[in-house]
C-alpha cells in the first residue's frame, strides 16, 4: 500500500451517495503522476474505487471489467452495488494465498425493483482477501485511511443533500491528504445521485 | 535471557555528584568540550543498536515506537551576491505529516546562519549551542570566527557523539573576512567547504533546478528565484518535502529573511507561468491561442467541473 | 484562551497549571528536562497557556526536545485522527479555516476569535470522533481552560449551560487553585477543569 500511495473515501447522503480519491501515483517517496484516478464506473450508479498497489488497481479493474460485461450479458440487467460487492469479494478471495494488494471500496445507488421499490444509498469496502463491510456512515481505505476516519467521524452527518454530501467529503479528503505525505496531487470526487452524476476535480496542495 | 534482562536492568544506583551540577568551564550544564553534563547515555553495550529499536533515527525500523522527524530539502549555494539559503519546512513521522510549520534554518547568529535536516531536536540543539560558543570566541578574541572556525566547532562536537545515533545533516553558511562561506556538517563527521549543497530527502530534486539554473554571476533576485523554485520542484516531487518555503539571503552586513510561502501555491504560479509562455508563443507563432485545455487555474476551490454523465432513464 | 488535549497513556499534561505567565521562557526550561537525548522519555508533549502578550498559545515538542508554536496540535494515539479535523476547523490559512473559502458576506476569520463554546465543542467532537475510531480512546475526557487575567469566566458558565443541555449532567466545571504569584484580584490568570464522559466501548 506504501508503494505507490493513494486514498479513497465514499460517504452516503440523502438519496445519493459519494465517492472520491486522490490523483496521485507515486514510487515510495517520488511522485509519479497526478492523474492517476483510483475510482471508476462499474454503471450509470455504481462506481468501485481501488486504491492500494496501482499495477492492482489496473489488473482489478479489467477482471471486474469483464465480470460485469458477463454478467450483463447473462442476466441482460445491471448489477446492483449488493451483488456487485460479493463479485468483488470473490474475485479478491480467489487470491487468498497471494492477493491482490488492494483495499476496494464500492458506492452505489440501487434503481428500485418491484422487489426492493425504496432503495438505500450503498456503500461497501473489504479488505485485500474480500471480507465485505457495509457502513451506514462513510468507508475509506489506502494510506491516509486513519487521517480520513479522524475527519470523516467529524464532520459526516446523516441525510445529507448532494451538495452539502459533496462539500463533506472534499473536506473530508483534502484535509486527510494534506497530514498524508502518501496522498494527494489533487482528487476527483463524484456525487451519484438519482437522475445524475456529478464529476469534479478538486485543486489540492501539490507537495 | 539473563543476558537480556541484565542487560535492560536499571543502572546500579550510582550517581556522580558532578554530573548534574552547574558551572566549571562550559555554559549552563555544558562542560567546555561542549558535552552536556548529565546526558543520559542507555548503560548497554551498544547504545546506538538500543536506540535504533526505540526510534527511528538510526534505522528504518517501523516498529520503532518514538518517531523522530524526517524527511526534508535543505538547500544553499554561494554566488557573488553572497549566500542563498532555502528551505522547506514539513516534519514526518512515517507517512504522517506531523508539521507543516518546522523552522528549518537556524539563526546562529547575525552573520551565521545554519540548517536542518535529520533529527529535528539535534539541529535545534546544537546549532543554538553553536551559536553560544561563537558568541565565547568573540568575547575572548574580540573578533567575529571564521565561518569556517564555526563549522569545525560543530563537526568536532557531533564527532565526540559519532555511532551513537544523532542525526543531523547542516549547511553552516555565513560571510566571514574571506567572504561568503558554506560548510556542510553532517554527524557522520563529514565537514566539506562548497559553493552549491543540498541536503535531504528531496535533494535530488532541488540539484536538479540548481544545476541547470545556477552560476556564481547571478544577479541577487535570480538566484533568490532560484532557490525558491528548487525547493519548490523538491516539495512537489518528494513526498516527505513540502508545506512552505524559507527563504535567506546573507551579505556582508549579515542575513535577511526574505519571506514565508506556501510551496503548493508557488507551484500552481509557476504553472500558470509556463502555461502563458506555451500561450504566447503558440499566438506569436500564429497557432489558436485559445487550444489547450485550461486546469487548476482558479483559486477557488472547486475548479473543474466535468460535464455531467447524463444518465438514461 | 487556549486548551489542551494530553495524551490519554503516556504523557504528562504539561497543559496548563500554574503555567501563567513567560510561555517561552517555561519552554526554555521543559527543554533542558529533555536533555536526554540518547535515552529519549517517550512522551509527546503539549504545552498551552497565555503568552506575555495575552495571545494563547500552543507549543509542541518532539520526544527529544524539539518544539513549536501551533495554532492546535493532536498527540498520541489518536494524532493522526485528530489533527486534520483540527487543522480543518481551527487552523488559519491566509484569511480563513484551510481548505474552506470565504463565503460572500462572511466575517474572515481572526485568530484566536473563536468563541470558547466553539472551541470546546470541538475539542469534544474531536475526541468523540477518536473514541469511535480507536480503541485506545475513550472512557472519558479531561480539558482545561486557562483564562487570562481580567477575562471573564461567563461564557464558560454558558457553554456548561450549553452542554447541559446536549449531554445533561454530564459536563462538570471546577476552578484550579490559583498558583502564580499575582495573588491580587483580577490579576491572577484562572485555570479551569471540564471533565465529561466519552464512550466506554
Amino acid at each position: 500500500m506504501e508503494m505507490n500511495g493513494g486514498s479513497v473515501v465514499a460517504m452516503i447522503g440523502k438519496d445519493c451517495v459519494a465517492i472520491a480519491s486522490d490523483l496521485r501515483l507515486g514510487s515510495q517517496a517520488v511522485g509519479l503522476a497526478s492523474n492517476f484516478e483510483k475510482v471508476f464506473p462499474v454503471n450509470d450508479k455504481l462506481f468501485i474505487g481501488l486504491s492500494g498497489l496501482a499495477t492492482d488497481t489496473y489488473t482489478l479493474r479489467e477482471s471486474l471489467r469483464f465480470r460485469v460485461n458477463m454478467y450483463r450479458m447473462k442476466e441482460e440487467r445491471e448489477i446492483t452495488p449488493e451483488t456487485f460487492t460479493h463479485l468483488v469479494s470473490s474475485t479478491l478471495y480467489e487470491k487468498r494465498f497471494g492477493p491482490y494488494f488492494i483495499e476496494p471500496v464500492v458506492a452505489g445507488l440501487p434503481d428500485a425493483t418491484p422487489l426492493n421499490p425504496n432503495p438505500k444509498p450503498f456503500i461497501s469496502t473489504m479488505d485485500t482477501i474480500g471480507c465485505i463491510t457495509t457502513p451506514k456512515d462513510f468507508a475509506v481505505a489506502g494510506t491516509a485511511t486513519d487521517k480520513l476516519y479522524g475527519v470523516a467521524e467529524g464532520l459526516w452527518e446523516p441525510d445529507l443533500e448532494p451538495e452539502d454530501l459533496f462539500e463533506t467529503i472534499s473536506q473530508t479528503i483534502l484535509n486527510a491528504m494534506d497530514r498524508d505525505a502518501l496522498s494527494g496531487w489533487g482528487a476527483v470526487v463524484h456525487v451519484i445521485s438519482k437522475d445524475k452524476v456529478v464529476t469534479r476535480y478538486l485543486r489540492g496542495r501539490m507537495d | 535471557m539473563e543476558a537480556l534482562v541484565q542487560r535492560l536492568a536499571p543502572p546500579p544506583a550510582h550517581v556522580d555528584p558532578d554530573e548534574y551540577s552547574v558551572g566549571g568551564d562550559g555554559e549552563g550544564n555544558l562542560n567546555a568540550l561542549g558535552v552536556v553534563r548529565g546526558m543520559q547515555v542507555p548503560r548497554v553495550p551498544d547504545p546506538a543498536a538500543f536506540l535504533s529499536t526505540y526510534t527511528n533515527s538510526m534505522s528504518q525500523n517501523p516498529q520503532a515506537k518514538i518517531k523522530l522527524e524526517h524527511g526534508t530539502t535543505t538547500l544553499a549555494f554561494r554566488f557573488r551576491g553572497g549566500i542563498i539559503v532555502s528551505v522547506d519546512s514539513r516534519a514526518t513521522a512515517g507517512s504522517y505529516i506531523a508539521s507543516g510549520t518546522v523552522k528549518k534554518v537556524i539563526e546562529i547568529n547575525k552573520y551565521l546562519l545554519g540548517t536542518m535536516a535529520g533529527g529535528a531536536a539535534d539541529c535545534q540543539y546544537w546549532e543554538t549551542y553553536l551559536g553560544m560558543r561563537c558568541r565565547m570566541h568573540e568575547l575572548r578574541n574580540k573578533e567575529r570566527i571564521s565561518v569556517a572556525a564555526a563549522s569545525k566547532l560543530l563537526a568536532n562536537i557531533v564527532y565526540e557523539y559519532k555511532g551513537q545515533g544523532l542525526s543531523m545533516g547542516t549547511m553552516i553558511c555565513g560571510w566571514d573576512k574571506t567572504g561568503p562561506q558554506i560548510f556542510y556538517v553532517d554527524s557522520e563527521g563529514t565537514r566539506l567547504k562548497g559553493n552549491v549543497f543540498a541536503v535531504g530527502s528531496g535533494a535530488t530534486f532541488a540539484y536538479g533546478v540548481l544545476d541547470q539554473g545556477y552560476s556564481y554571476d547571478l544577479s541577487d533576485e535570480d538566484a533568490q528565484e532560484l532557490g525558491r523554485r528548487a525547493i519548490v520542484a523538491a516539495g512537489h516531487r518528494d513526498a516527505y518535502s513540502g508545506n512552505t518555503n524559507n527563504l535567506f539571503h546573507v551579505r556582508e552586513d549579515g542575513w535577511e529573511f526574505l519571506g514565508n510561502k506556501d510551496i503548493s501555491e508557488l507551484w500552481y504560479k509557476y504553472e500558470q507561468e509556463k502555461k502563458d509562455a506555451r500561450h504566447a508563443t503558440a499566438a506569436g507563432s500564429g497557432a489558436d491561442a485559445g487550444a489547450g485545455k485550461q486546469q487548476g487555474e482558479n483559486a477557488a476551490r472547486p475548479t473543474t467541473e466535468v460535464q455531467p454523465v447524463p444518465m438514461e432513464e | 484562551m487556549s486548551f489542551t488535549g494530553g495524551c490519554r497513556t503516556s504523557s504528562a499534561v504539561l497543559a496548563v497549571n500554574g503555567f501563567a505567565a513567560d510561555g517561552k521562557n517555561f519552554v526554555k526550561r521543559v527543554k533542558q528536562r529533555l536533555e536526554r537525548r540518547m535515552f529519549p522519555f517517550y512522551v509527546y508533549n503539549i504545552l498551552a497557556g497565555i503568552e506575555e502578550d495575552g495571545t494563547g498559545a500552543v507549543y509542541s515538542f518532539d520526544p527529544v526536545g524539539s518544539y513549536e508554536r501551533e495554532a492546535c496540535r493532536g498527540a498520541g494515539a489518536a494524532q493522526s485522527l485528530l489533527q486534520p479535523f483540527l487543522d480543518n476547523q481551527v487552523m488559519q490559512v491566509q484569511i480563513y479555516f484551510k481548505n474552506q473559502t470565504l463565503a460572500p458576506g462572511a466575517e474572515p476569520f481572526v485568530p484566536g476569535r473563536l468563541p470558547l463554546s466553539t472551541v470546546l465543542s470541538l475539542v469534544v467532537d474531536a475526541f468523540s470522533s477518536a473514541t469511535e475510531r480507536h480503541i485506545e480512546v475513550g472512557d472519558g475526557l479531561e480539558m482545561y481552560v486557562v483564562m487570562a487575567p481580567g477575562r471573564s469566566a461567563d461564557d464558560l458558565t454558558a457553554a456548561e449551560a450549553q452542554q447541559a443541555k446536549e449531554w445533561p449532567s454530564e459536563l462538570t466545571v471546577e476552578e484550579m487553585e490559583s498558583l502564580g504569584d499575582e495573588q491580587e484580584e483580577g490579576k491572577a490568570f484562572r485555570v479551569f477543569r471540564l471533565r465529561r464522559p466519552l464512550k466506554r466501548d
